[in-house]
C-alpha cells in the first residue's frame, strides 16, 4: 500500500513538474532583432554636427552602393552573409544602370566599411573607388516567435515533428540614403518594407525562421526599388525647382540626345499637315 | 493617286517601341563609345532606336511617324537614303571626333530628315506652298543653328533627362535628304514631280 501511494505521489509529481514547464513554454514568447543604423555610422560623435553644403553634381554620375554595418550595441546572429548583400545590392542597382545620367555603379563590400566610419570612411571609399555619390543600406529586421493552440500537441512527441505549432511574424525595413560624399548631403531616401507571417513545427522553427529572415530581406528589397525610383523623380523635380541648392555640371563622358521637343514638334506637325491638306485640295 | 504603305517608317517607329518596352535591348544597341571600341559596331546603326524617356521616344516617333508616312504613302524615292545617312552619320562622325561623348540615341535625326525630304520634294513641285515649306525648312535650320551656337536643347525637355544637345544629328538628317533629292533627280534627270513613283 505504501509502495502504491509513492509511485502515485511520484507520477503525480511528475505531471506537475511537466504542467509548469508545459505552461512556462506555452506562454514563451521569442523576439530577435537585427539591425544596422546610418545614423549610428555617419554620426558616431553624437555631439559633433557635421554641417552639408551645396552638392556639386557632375553629370554623369558614378555611384556606390553598401550595407551599413551593424551597431555594435545591437547586432546579433548575423543574418546576412557577405554573398547575400551582395546579391541584394545588384539586385537594387540593377534598375537604375541603363539611367543616362548615372555612368555607373559600384557594390562596395561590406568589409570596406567601418563601423562608425563616418564621412572619413567615406571619402576614403570615393578615392578607392572613385564615386561621386554612395547609397547607404541599412536593415532592420524583427522576428517573434509565438506558440499557438497547437503546441499542445508537443506533448506527444511526435507533434513536435509534424505539427505546426509556432506562429512566426518577420517585420523587415530596408532603407537607402543616397548621399553626396563631397558636400556630405542627404539627397534622398526611401524605405521599402515587408512581413511575413508563416508557422513552423518546434523542431524546424530555426529553419524557417532562417528562411522568413531571407524572404523578408527580398520582398523589403522589391518594395525599395518602387520606392527609389519615386524618390528619384521627385528628386529630379526638386533639382529643377531650387538650382540654387543642387549645383547639376555636365562633365566629358556624358549622354547626347537627338530630341525635338513637344513645342517644336507641335509646330512642325502643324505647319507640315496644313502644306499637305493644301497640296491635296488643289 | 495610289498611296504606298510606309513600310519603312512602321519598321522604325516599332522598333523604338519595341526597344523603350524592354530596356535590356536599349542597353544593347545604344551608342557606347567604349562598347563601339570594342567592336560592337552595330550600335553606329542602331543608335536611333533608344530612347531616354518617354516624351523623348514620343516625340521623335511621331514626327516621324508622320513625315514619313507622308514621304512613302506619296512614293518617294530613296527614302531609304535618307534614314540610312540620317541612322550611320551621326555615330561615325561622333566616334571619330567626340571622345567625350559616351552615349547618345533618338530619332530626331531620322524624324528630321524625313521632314526635309518631304520639304525639299515639295519645293521642287513649284507649286503654290512652297512658302509653307521653306518656312518649315528654315525653322528647322534655325533650330539646328540655335543649338549649335548654345550647346543647349531647344524646346526638348524629356522628363527632365539631362543631355546634351546633338544638332549634328538633325543636321544628318538634313544631308541624308539632299542626297537622296540629288540622285533622284539626277537619276530622272527630268521635273521633281517624277520623284515619286505615282502620277
Amino acid at each position: 500500500m505504501r509502495g502504491m501511494s509513492t509511485v502515485v505521489c511520484a507520477i503525480v509529481g511528475a505531471l506537475f513538474v511537466f504542467s509548469v514547464t508545459g505552461c512556462l513554454r506555452f506562454t514563451d514568447k521569442t523576439q530577435s532583432r537585427y539591425a544596422s543604423s546610418v545614423v549610428d555610422y555617419l554620426y558616431p560623435k553624437q555631439d559633433v554636427a557635421e554641417v552639408p553644403t551645396i552638392p556639386h553634381l557632375s553629370l554623369p554620375l558614378r555611384v556606390g552602393v553598401a550595407f551599413v554595418p551593424e551597431s555594435s550595441r545591437m547586432s546579433s546572429v548575423e543574418r546576412l552573409t557577405e554573398k547575400d548583400k551582395m546579391d541584394l545590392m545588384q539586385r537594387i542597382s540593377g534598375e537604375f544602370r541603363s539611367l543616362p545620367f548615372v555612368k555607373d555603379i559600384e557594390l562596395i563590400p561590406s568589409a570596406y566599411l567601418t563601423p562608425q566610419g563616418s564621412f572619413t570612411n567615406l571619402d576614403q571609399i570615393r578615392t578607392m573607388y572613385g564615386i561621386d555619390v554612395i547609397t547607404l543600406l541599412s536593415i532592420d529586421q524583427v522576428q517573434h516567435t509565438d506558440e499557438g493552440l497547437l503546441s499542445l500537441s508537443y506533448w506527444t512527441i511526435v507533434g513536435a515533428y509534424v505539427v505546426r505549432g509556432e506562429k512566426n511574424d518577420t517585420s523587415t525595413m530596408m532603407d537607402a540614403a543616397v548621399y553626396d560624399i563631397a558636400s556630405r548631403k542627404m539627397l534622398f531616401r526611401a524605405p521599402g518594407t515587408s512581413t511575413i507571417k508563416g508557422s513552423a513545427t518546434l523542431v524546424n522553427l530555426s529553419e524557417q525562421l532562417r528562411k522568413d529572415s531571407a524572404e523578408g530581406f527580398s520582398l523589403a528589397a522589391d518594395n525599395l526599388v518602387v520606392n527609389l525610383h519615386d524618390q528619384l523623380k521627385r528628386f529630379q523635380e526638386k533639382v529643377k525647382e531650387r538650382p540654387q541648392e543642387y549645383v547639376v555640371k555636365h562633365k566629358a563622358g556624358y549622354t547626347g540626345g537627338g530630341s525635338l521637343g513637344g513645342a517644336y514638334a507641335l509646330t512642325l506637325l502643324g505647319l507640315g499637315g496644313l502644306a499637305l491638306w493644301r497640296n491635296k485640295k488643289r | 493617286m495610289n498611296l504606298r504603305v510606309p513600310v519603312l517608317t512602321c519598321f522604325m517607329v516599332g522598333s523604338a517601341l519595341l526597344v523603350y518596352r524592354f530596356p535590356h535591348l536599349g542597353a544593347l544597341l545604344a551608342y557606347d563609345r567604349q562598347a563601339i571600341l570594342a567592336g560592337e559596331w552595330w550600335r553606329l546603326g542602331t543608335a536611333p532606336l533608344v530612347h531616354f524617356s518617354a516624351s523623348h521616344l514620343g516625340w521623335n516617333s511621331l514626327i516621324l511617324g508622320a513625315a514619313g508616312w507622308a514621304v512613302e504613302a506619296l512614293g518617294y524615292r530613296h527614302f531609304w537614303l535618307v534614314c540610312a545617312v540620317a541612322a550611320l552619320a551621326p555615330g561615325m562622325v561622333y566616334i571619330l571626333v567626340a571622345p567625350e561623348l559616351a552615349v547618345y540615341g533618338g530619332l530626331s535625326g531620322l524624324a528630321s530628315g524625313a521632314v526635309a525630304y518631304l520639304c525639299l520634294g515639295n519645293l521642287f513641285t513649284k507649286g503654290p506652298n512652297r512658302v509653307l515649306w521653306m518656312a518649315i525648312l528654315l525653322l528647322m535650320v534655325g533650330k539646328i543653328m540655335a543649338e549649335v551656337s548654345l550647346d543647349v536643347p531647344l524646346f526638348a525637355r524629356p522628363d527632365g533627362v539631362p543631355f546634351r544637345a546633338l544638332p549634328l544629328v538633325h543636321a544628318a538628317g538634313f544631308f541624308g535628304a539632299a542626297c537622296a533629292m540629288l540622285w533622284t533627280v539626277r537619276s530622272r534627270g527630268q521635273d521633281p514631280l517624277e520623284v515619286r513613283g505615282c502620277s
